[in-house]
């Protein structure tokens, strides 16, 4: 309300806010109980109008407003009825509405007696009751509106008049006349009644009597200084209920006047009321608002505008819906003052530790050196911030260009953290810094090169067209046309920033446009003008960015920020397409072993940087690396959750209403979202060529080893169909491709991946597509060979050249890896360059017999866990992590390909003597690293563990193909060395120093085939 | 176990140990046309005989018609058949039965339950099983078998958990036993056999034995030791099992306990009547899975590695005859 002072009163501001002020009540208070209004009207006596106004403020005490009703404005002098007038054709709330029927009533009436027409009286009469109860109604009040009473009062003289004059009596007509009685009746009945007739005695013991609108003023002064004196008295009586009286007063007040202690208090009192019921936020808002203009002093001011920021939090509503954009942006803008501020004052310190609220008097002096501390803590605003544009962004349908104007918004964001965060640095805040650097990495981490330019493109723009830097500006408008449109070409290229970049673009276009037609982007109030400070200026590029303040966070982050950083590197790396220091960094940070055990916010974090990580590995053709990173994503069914991209629509899933609720919370904004489609297809794929020749190197083989099982459902469920039709989603694409590559038909399968929609997100289109060719040619050739070698006598080099349109060189290493692999029966006859195949089916008996060898270790395995459990005690899960890692391993290892459960095994830690014992004992093989990272573990143990470690030393260079999925190999992973080392060194038995070395360039699969066997 | 078993078998006391089968000539004939002409099926008969001290003289036999032949007679069959020929003075004495089987299978469940009816009213009934294919390979396809006491005093009382087994000694060996087996001839058939005075074997070209073709019987049997070997794996998945729901009893057991502990303690501090620290509703013990299908199949392995085993030497004997014949063939 106080707006209307200062803010010249805006007519739709009244409205809301006067919602629950009576009109009546309000003109009362004006005469009775607005004291400090008043007397400040008599000081500023110029602005008479505006004072007639100030009366609604003091209803904001409403405790007062009630109890006193009608009491009170009997008691006052009042000016209503003409203020009313000219009132009623600004007002529109329902309330006013109301009140203007009941004068515009009461004036009819007026009229009519003036015409002596009573039954036309008694009519309107009727109406003006009727209106009374409807007024009362809306408005709630316990009073009776003065306007009737002295309606009524007037009417019952003019009766009287009427009655004692004869002549006119008779002189009226017979209806007049009858009319005149009856209301008569009505009146005397209606006058004496309980509810009227203190008011109608009051009002005519009140001799005043307001006729004419030039009387109001004379008479809200006088009243005013009448009770001037008694608000004075009341004020005294109840300070800290005073507040809003002693507001309106410092509001008028000469801001030369305001002393510092006089803020200050003010300041104090806002503080103390926030939170409280029954405050008005919207209110404490504006007057902090005054307040900062007024405020003495730079410290003053800087803890006026904190405040502010808090209060303008306040006015948002719960933590559920989002911070509307205007309230967003004024937030954003006094937060940018307080930082234009804290540069420009070095010797301010903002510090959340300081005593908010001294009571002072004066303006703070200087601590000892030299700085002077105010209290407040910026982080906490610039979280806030953050995370109420996550949401708004998070709500926002994304394909309206509301999404797209939120978007733009990002820069002034990334402009004030950087402000905030280089502040912090400034004063040397190492303990918020990293929360300030994280918040900025999280705003950099998904942003490809294409979308980071543009980004910086609009920022640059945003700078120039607000800041009006005219010539640069035209140079940059020319440079952003053409950057515009190559932003939105690599923005289509792009899946995850396609939006991002998009609406930079079009923010840029949109920029460029507005600044031909000035004014237009003000207008709506929501439009808060948010220009980006001028000495922002964005890293050259995002790599850049990130390397600055990952750095930081690194340095003085807790574990939570640093995991965080640390994932969004991952991220921004593999985004980069650089896969292998990405792949390097996870695993040197072991953030698989104890992701789970973090916040779930995290944990989509590293399904994302997950997810793209197997996209970079990808593209860069590592199928098997991009599998297993992909796979346990995508196999789960549950991306959408998983990487927070949308809520699943699970037929089994009844989630509370809470849980949807916490789940909507953490959804992705789109523009960071990671395409599904392209996960899909890449995951089928690398499925695909993992799986088809594996597929047709055993078809008949009963332990079939499943790489992906999602891969096989799918399949499976292909296969099932009766027709099957043109290929139209993804799978259907690479389920064809899957058929075409089962006959080695490479260029059916090229066919029906290429045609693939998605390609079109992937930058590098071309080198993917060459890739994947190339990578079908050579799964092609080997499912061919697997599939009908048995079939040939004799094969050509130059046949399968032409056939896969492969060099020789590259059939001829294909083949050869084949060969040695033992997937190929068959050897290169030289001179005639050709492979001479020996068909060495194993006959019946030898693959029962091999069958039952597998069986037989399956049993001894199964025996020993048993005799584990029995013996050992160990813990069941532990133990059948360790047997089936060890299983796994086995099977795996035949083939070259490893993995490990150690992690799992190493949870048995202090037991390993007895339990490598009993294992050594039945003769078999325990496979984990258990015993490894046990350290003192038994002798047989150390022997494998040895040569466990040389299986990852000499795989090290050979990428890693199955370990993302697990979680244990990393530990081992990062220092292979080590490991092997402490095998050898370690002082345990003579069995397991001994063989250590010995074992070291075994190949691990043969080894255990042996045992097995 | 089973070694431990073993070495804690006593030597039988009773004196009455049956030691020998004696089967006569015309029994085993007998035996081996029915079981032959009925192949592929199985068939049993009835054995007829008497109980002599150590040795049990088997005289006479008489085949149960399949079961398919004729449904409602095949009870009375056994009855008339027995008075018939007591009619004609053979021996009636019921002293067990025969049966064919395919590649030594017959270690099941029925065959222990028939038995156990069996010894019931004939302690020491035997079983013999012929098996047909094992005498087409030139080895005896006869053998008698029955079960032990100490086993059938366990099943009688239905103790077949492992722990039971154990600790009764009995291991997988100890449910079956084979007892040799000795042909009789009457002293006339004796004569008509020395009459007869065949051809001495070698100078006989008897070629059958040189046969080098025997993986078909081998890959039958390794597919049998296969599907016993998964018949294995589940019965190991059962124990398995069994033993984690035992554990996770204990565990459920010790917290439940722990939960009433403090509860108690705080009732008592109250001075409530404590409750009490037994539930049996909650915690019912777990059955434990029987043991003897693990024995069964464990004796079925042991007999299907026998016949490798036996498959196997024969056949790597005469690869080195072989190839002896053809290295001299070629000098």
């Amino acid at each position: 309300m106080a707006s209307r002072f200062w803010t010249a009163g805006s007519d739709s501001d009244e409205e809301e806010v006067d919602a629950s002020e009576e009109e009546n009540s309000s003109s009362e208070e004006e005469s009775s109980s607005s004291s400090s209004s008043s007397s400040s009207g008599s000081d500023s006596s110029s602005d008479s109008d505006s004072d007639s106004d100030s009366d609604s403020d003091s209803d904001s005490d409403d405790s007062d407003a009630p109890k006193k009703g009608a009491a009170r404005f009997l008691a006052g002098s009042d000016s209503d009825s003409d203020s009313d007038e000219d009132r009623r054709v600004v007002l529109k709330s329902a309330k006013d509405k109301r009140f203007s029927e009941l004068t515009d009533t009461c004036d009819e009436i007026r009229n009519k007696m003036k015409i002596n027409d009573w039954s036309a009286i008694q009519g309107l009469f009727d109406e003006l009751n009727k209106r009374l109860e409807r007024a009362r109604k809306v408005s709630e009040a316990v009073g009776t509106p003065r306007v009737y009473v002295r309606m009524c009062v007037e009417l019952e003289d003019f009766l009287n008049d009427t009655l004692a004059n004869k002549d006119l009596k008779k002189k009226m007509s017979s209806t007049n006349a009858k009319a005149l009685n009856t209301m008569r009746q009505r009146l005397k009945k209606h006058n004496t009644s309980d509810e009227f007739a203190e008011a109608v005695t009051k009002f005519r013991e009140n001799p005043q009597e307001d006729e004419e609108e030039e009387e109001e003023e004379e008479e809200s002064s006088s009243s005013s200084s009448e009770s001037d004196t008694d608000g004075e008295r009341e004020e005294t009586e109840k300070r800290p209920a005073g507040a809003a009286k002693k507001k309106d007063k410092l509001l008028t007040m000469d801001s030369a006047e305001i002393t510092y202690e006089m803020v200050a208090k003010k300041l104090r009192e806002i503080v103390t009321s926030r939170g409280r019921k029954g405050t008005d936020k919207q209110e404490q808002v504006e007057m902090l608002q005054f307040l900062a203009n007024v405020a003495k002093g730079v410290p003053q001011k800087l803890e006026v505008l904190l405040q502010l920021v808090g209060s303008l939090f306040d006015l948002s509503p719960g933590i559920s819906n989002y911070m509307k954009v205007g309230l967003w942006k004024r937030c954003m803008l006094v937060m940018l003052e307080i930082m234009d501020t804290l540069q420009a004052n070095e010797a301010i310190v903002l510090d959340d530790s300081a005593e908010p609220s001294e009571e002072r008097t004066a303006e703070p002096v200087a601590g000892e050196d030299g700085k002077v501390r105010v209290w407040g803590n910026l982080v906490a605003f610039v979280e806030r911030l953050d995370d109420e544009m996550f949401k708004s962004l998070q709500v926002i349908d994304p394909h309206t260009h509301e999404y797209m104007a939120r978007l733009r918004d990002e820069p002034v964001f990334l402009a004030l953290s950087q402000k905030v965060h280089d502040y912090l640095a400034r004063i040397g805040d190492v303990r918020n810094q990293p929360k300030v650097a994280l918040r900025l990495i999280e705003h950099f981490y998904y942003k490809t090169d294409a979308v980071y330019d543009a980004m910086r493109k609009l920022t640059m723009l945003q700078q120039h067209f607000y800041y009006k830097t005219d010539a640069v500006y035209d140079a940059m408008r020319k440079l952003t046309m053409l950057q515009q449109e190559e932003a939105a070409a690599s923005a289509a290229a792009h899946p995850e920033g396609a939006v991002a970049a998009a609406s930079a673009a079009a923010e840029t276009a949109a920029a460029a446009n507005t600044s031909n037609e000035p004014g237009e982007e003000q207008t709506a109030d929501d439009k808060v003008a948010l220009p980006v400070p001028l000495d922002f200026s964005m890293d050259e590029s995002s790599t850049a960015a990130m390397k600055r303040l990952v750095g930081i966070v690194f340095t003085h982050g807790d574990e939570r920020a640093k995991a965080r950083a640390m994932l969004c590197t991952i991220y921004h790396k593999a985004l980069h397409g650089d896969f292998h220091s990405a792949r390097d960094m996870l695993l040197m940070s072991h953030l698989q072993d104890n992701v789970m055990l973090m916040d779930i916010s995290t944990q989509i974090l590293y399904n994302r940087s997950m997810a793209q990580l197997g996209l970079a590995a990808f593209r860069l053709g590592l199928i098997s690396e991009a599998h297993s990173c992909l796979q346990e994503l995508y196999g789960s069914g549950h991306i959408k959750e998983l990487l927070a991209q949308g809520m699943a629509m699970g037929k089994f899933q009844d989630k509370t209403p809470e849980q949807e609720l916490l789940e909507k919370r953490r959804q992705m904004p789109f523009h960071m979202h990671i395409s599904m489609e392209l996960l899909e297809s890449s995951c089928l794929i690398s499925a695909m060529l993992l799986e088809v020749p594996a597929m047709a190197s055993s078809p008949l083989s009963v332990k079939k080893r499943v790489i992906s099982k999602s891969f096989h459902r799918i399949l499976d469920t292909y296969n099932r169909q009766t027709f099957t039709g043109p290929p139209e989603t993804v799978r259907d694409h690479i389920m064809a491709a899957t058929r075409a590559l089962m006959r080695g038909d490479w260029s059916g399968a090229y066919g029906a991946v290429s045609a693939l929609t998605v390609w079109q997100l992937v930058p590098q289109r071309e080198s993917v597509l060459d890739m994947l060719k190339k990578q079908l040619k050579e799964e092609a050739l080997r499912t061919y060979l697997f599939s009908y070698s048995a079939q040939y006598r004799s094969l050509s080099l130059d046949q399968l050249c032409t056939m896969f349109e492969m060099d020789e060189k590259a059939v001829y290493s294909i083949v050869s890896k084949m060969m040695i692999a033992e997937d190929l029966h068959g050897s290169w006859d030289q001179p005639t360059r050709t492979i001479v195949m020996h068909s060495i089916e194993a006959t019946k008996v030898q693959s029962l017999a091999g069958q039952f060898a597998d069986k037989a270790t399956l049993m001894v395995e199964l025996n020993e866990r048993a005799y584990a459990f029995r013996t050992g005690g160990l813990r069941d899960d532990d133990d059948m992590g360790g047997g089936g890692g060890g299983r796994r391993g086995g099977r795996r290892g035949q083939d070259g390909q490893w993995e490990d459960d150690g992690g799992h095994g190493g949870r048995g830690r202090g037991r390993g003597p007895r339990l490598g014992a009993a294992r050594m004992g039945l003769g078999q093989g325990g496979q984990d690293f258990g015993g490894h990272r046990r350290g003192g573990g038994g002798g047989g143990r150390g022997d494998r563990g040895g040569f466990r470690a040389s299986g990852f030393s000499s795989n090290m260079t050979s990428g890693l193909p199955d370990r993302f999925q697990r979680r244990g190999p990393y530990r081992q992973q990062a220092n292979p060395n080590m490991q092997a080392l402490g095998s050898i060194s370690r002082p345990g038995g003579g069995v397991g120093g001994g063989p250590g070395g010995g074992s070291y360039n075994r190949p691990l699969g043969g080894d255990r085939r042996d045992r097995g066997l | 176990m089973a070694t431990v078993a073993d070495l804690l078998k006593r030597p039988d006391v009773k004196e009455t140990v049956l030691k020998t089968v004696q089967l006569d000539g015309q029994v085993v004939l007998k035996i081996m046309q029915h079981c032959d002409g009925a192949q592929p099926s199985i068939v049993t008969g009835q054995l007829l005989g008497l109980d002599v001290g150590q040795t049990m003289e088997v005289t006479d036999c008489f085949p149960f018609p399949s079961p398919e032949d004729d449904g409602d007679s095949s009870t009375n069959y056994q009855l008339d058949m027995m008075r018939c020929l007591r009619e004609v003075n053979v021996d009636n004495n019921t002293v067990g039965w025969y049966q064919s089987s395919v590649l030594g299978q017959y270690q099941t469940q029925e065959m222990i339950e028939t038995f156990i009816s069996y010894h019931d009213s004939i302690k020491k009934c035997v079983c013999i099983v012929y098996d047909p294919q094992r005498q087409q390979r030139g080895q005896l396809g006869l053998r008698a078998i029955r079960l032990k006491d100490s086993f059938i005093e366990l099943f009688k009382e239905q103790k077949l958990t492992g722990k039971d087994l154990r600790e009764a000694g009995v291991g997988w060996r100890d449910v079956f036993v084979e007892v040799p087996i000795k042909i009789h001839h009457s002293s006339l058939a004796q004569a008509l056999i020395a009459d007869l005075n065949p051809a001495p074997g070698a100078t006989a070209g008897d070629l059958e034995r040189l046969s080098l073709a025997n993986a078909g019987y081998l890959s039958k049997t390794m597919a049998n030791l296969i599907e016993c070997m998964d018949d294995m794996l589940a019965e190991q998945g059962k124990v398995s099992m069994y033993h984690r729901n035992v554990a996770r009893q204990q565990q459920q057991m010790a917290a439940w306990l722990q939960k009433r502990n403090q509860e108690n303690i705080a009732r008592r501090a109250a001075g409530e009547e404590p409750l009490p620290e037994e539930d049996p509703v909650l915690f019912k013990p777990i059955p434990e899975p029987s043991a003897l299908d693990q024995y069964l199949v464990t004796s079925q392995i042991a007999g299907y590695c026998d016949m490798l085993g036996a498959a196997a030497e024969k056949g790597m004997a005469k690869m080195y005859l072989v190839q002896a014949a053809q290295k001299a063939a070629q000098h």
